[in-house]
């Protein structure tokens, strides 16, 4: 009995000593250019810009150790245009060879209700909203931007396509990877074409469009028919130490209360601080990741706030405003 | 002899653990010839549950700027209405629909006028994030809960928990069960076997009510069969309905069939607040509605003379019941 009791205890050792990992990389582009808030990109002879580019992946499967399929049951990604990693779980592999998912959630988890998720789950209640109130049910692709429709070279007109319902739900065949193994980490690398989610649509005449609509079904459509996603071999892997690509976008889908979008190109933690005009301290956060969306759950009064964010190394400000 | 000392104490003390739980649990009083209420598992109605959500229903808390609560357009002497066409939210806001009653709410299977929603629980977070009512997030509103400690400690009651998101719902759903209402003098007729609870009029407007078609939509014990459907309210639909989330055309126009009860205290009438009186609305199901490609086939016209019209609308205003307006 105790050689058994000892045996097991050594077999648990040896399978958490063989769980990785798993982190999915998606590299956001835009036109093959590093994705960014703040610059223009052509579509259709058009200059557009992103404000908001958010989407669920969900009903993963892994190819892995030649040919054996695992399913990642009950992962959810809520990925953004500006946030690259996504950490999937730790698993029984080493060496991944395909990855498919669809983009959306699966009709169980559409049909539920943010509230049973605590606000760091996927599908918890976010902000900005994820979800519809209405008729319950999650954003599948939230893409808001801005276009040129008067063809002047800069983009005015908004544009607002948040897909719901469970037809658009789409599914993305296995795309073959080259993982970067780490000792304990497994990094799946894709590049996410961020600008072909636009494909085919107007978005000049698009408006503010938060339904099933044929526009928004043409938008999850083109995940798959214009190959939104693809697979990649990070050049990069070599963390960066460079504070080019760091910065702070603020998200006013709320004008009461913003969301902070910030990301940092080295994978030092971060710390975050918000100080009204007169430098008093509203918030401070330490050990945060190095990029993410931060809502600051916490009541501003209307007036004019900086946030701060700095690695150690770098630190980037950022001025928001917060209208009552 | 000692294990069966043990086994009594057992005993014992289960007893006291049950019963302490039974004064907890609180049994709703179903009227009769109603059906019963199925509550969910995870969410039991408790005292301490309803009494925190009839404190979050009628508190201001819940809306960005403090100014109005789920009553304010809920309002208990109007049947949880507001009187108004359509209602008002923050600062003067307006909404594009005419407030519901939440008269037996909870026996609905699907909630909004279009019947979008799939439970009490998730409609509570329509409010609190929709611009034009609360304009709020519910993080933030338990964020500013958590700062009273009056909440904290009924939420620790209720739930044993802090205020949160989940717990927030639950209470509001829990008090929302209890929004019973059975005991109209039509109840008192056809359920409490009182013979004159109604008049002779009202009895000729319940024969007719039943004779017409209204029943086949306006049925069972609530007056509603919970379809989603046309009415005839209109050749062409400004709010469409159903079809606003399915986006299929056979939705259009499409809403959901309201409950009958306290209808004399929830005027205006229709989604959009768009019917004052009920002797305009049985003049519209008089036409036959108004031609629309989704119009119900049993909205056909019919003919009343005055005395007939006056009488189903007695026989409607009989459906009020008292007791339920003064509640608080
Ligand atoms: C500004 C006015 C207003 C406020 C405040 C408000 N409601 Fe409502 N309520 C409405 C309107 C209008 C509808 C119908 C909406 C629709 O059908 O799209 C409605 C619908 C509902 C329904 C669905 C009724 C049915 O028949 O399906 C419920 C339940 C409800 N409200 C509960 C609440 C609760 C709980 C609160 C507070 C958290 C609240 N309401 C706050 C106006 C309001
Ligand atoms: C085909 C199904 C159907 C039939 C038959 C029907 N109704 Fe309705 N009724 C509805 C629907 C659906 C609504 C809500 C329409 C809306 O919100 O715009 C409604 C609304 C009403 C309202 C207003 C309720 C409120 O709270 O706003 C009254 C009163 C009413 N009906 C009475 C009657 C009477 C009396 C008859 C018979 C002459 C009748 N109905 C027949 C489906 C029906």
């Amino acid at each position: 009995m105790k050689n058994f009791v000892f045996a097991l205890f050594l077999f648990s050792c040896l399978t958490l000593l063989a769980q990785k990992e798993i982190v999915l990389r998606l590299n956001h582009t835009l036109n093959s250019s590093t994705f960014s808030y703040n610059d223009n990109f052509l579509l259709d002879g058009k200059q557009n810009r992103y404000t908001r580019l958010q989407y669920y992946l969900s009903g993963f499967e892994l190819e892995h150790d030649a040919g054996q399929l695992t399913p990642l049951t009950n992962t959810y990604v809520l990925a953004s245009g500006h946030i690259n990693n996504y950490y999937l779980g730790n698993y029984n592999i080493s060496s991944v060879e395909s990855i498919s998912f669809d983009v959306g959630v699966d009709a169980n988890a559409n049909g539920g209700n943010t509230t049973n998720y605590s606000a760091q789950h996927p599908l918890g209640p976010k902000s900005p909203p994820m979800d519809w109130g209405w008729p319950s049910g999650y954003f599948f692709v939230v893409a808001n931007g801005l276009n040129d429709a008067d063809n002047d070279n800069t983009p005015e007109t908004i544009f607002q396509l948040n897909a719901l319902g469970n037809q658009m739900l789409t599914q993305i065949d296995p795309i073959n990877i080259n993982p970067i193994n780490s000792n304990d980490t497994i990094y799946i690398d894709l590049k996410v074409n961020a600008e072909k989610f636009l494909s085919e649509i107007n978005l000049s005449t698009a408006g503010i469009d938060h339904s099933s609509s044929a526009t928004n079904f043409i938008m999850c459509n083109n995940a798959y028919t214009m190959n939104v996603f693809e697979s990649y071999t990070s050049t990069n892997n070599v963390i960066q130490n460079s504070d080019l690509n760091n910065f702070i976008f603020i998200d006013y889908t709320l004008p009461f209360a913003p969301t902070i979008n910030y990301h940092f190109d080295s994978n030092k933690k971060t710390n975050l601080t918000i100080t009204d005009i007169n430098g008093r301290v509203h918030t401070k956060e330490i050990n945060l990741q190095n990029e993410g969306s931060y809502f600051p759950i916490k009541e501003f009064s209307t007036g004019i706030y900086i946030v701060s964010i700095d690695n150690g190394e770098h630190m980037i400000h950022k001025k928001f405003n917060v209208v009552q | 002899m000692l294990s069966n000392k043990y086994l009594l104490g057992f005993f014992v003390v289960t007893f006291l653990f049950l019963s302490f739980d039974n004064n907890n649990q609180y049994f709703l009083t179903i009227p009769k010839g109603f059906p019963n209420l199925q509550i969910p598992e995870d969410n039991k109605l408790t005292n301490e549950r309803i009494h925190l959500g009839k404190k979050l229903f009628f508190d201001n808390i819940l809306s960005r700027d403090s100014s109005i609560s789920c009553a304010s357009c809920h309002k208990p002497d109007h049947a949880f209405t507001d009187g108004l066409k359509k209602a008002v939210g923050i600062k003067n806001r307006s909404v594009t629909r005419n407030t519901p009653t939440l008269t037996n709410i909870a026996y609905n299977k699907n909630f909004l006028r279009d019947g979008v929603n799939p439970s009490l629980e998730a409609q509570v977070l329509v409010p609190i994030h929709e611009k034009n009512e609360f304009d709020f997030h519910i993080l933030l509103a338990a964020e500013r809960l958590k700062k009273k400690p009056s909440y904290v400690q009924l939420f620790e009651k209720a739930y044993g928990g802090i205020p949160t998101p989940k717990l927030i719902t639950k209470a509001i759903a829990s008090y929302e069960r209890t929004l019973i209402s059975g005991n109209s003098r039509y109840d008192q007729y056809i359920y409490q076997n009182k013979k004159h609870a109604l008049s002779s009029s009202e009895k000729k407007g319940l024969k007719l009510f039943n004779k017409l078609y209204c029943v086949s939509c306006h049925s069972g014990f609530n007056f509603s069969n919970g379809e989603i459907v046309n009415n005839g309210l209109y050749e062409k639909y400004e709010d469409v309905g159903k079809m606003r989330v399915s986006l299929k055309e056979i939705d259009n126009g499409c809403f959901k069939v309201p409950t009958l009860r306290n209808i004399a205290l929830t005027a205006p009438y229709m989604h959009d607040g768009s019917i004052q009186t009920l002797e305009e609305v049985i003049d519209h199901y008089m036409q036959g509605g108004n031609s629309h490609p989704n119009k119900h086939p049993f909205i056909k016209p019919f003919s009343l003379d005055k005395s007939d019209r006056k009488n189903l609308v007695l026989f409607l205003k009989s459906l009020t019941d008292s007791s339920f307006a003064t509640i608080q």
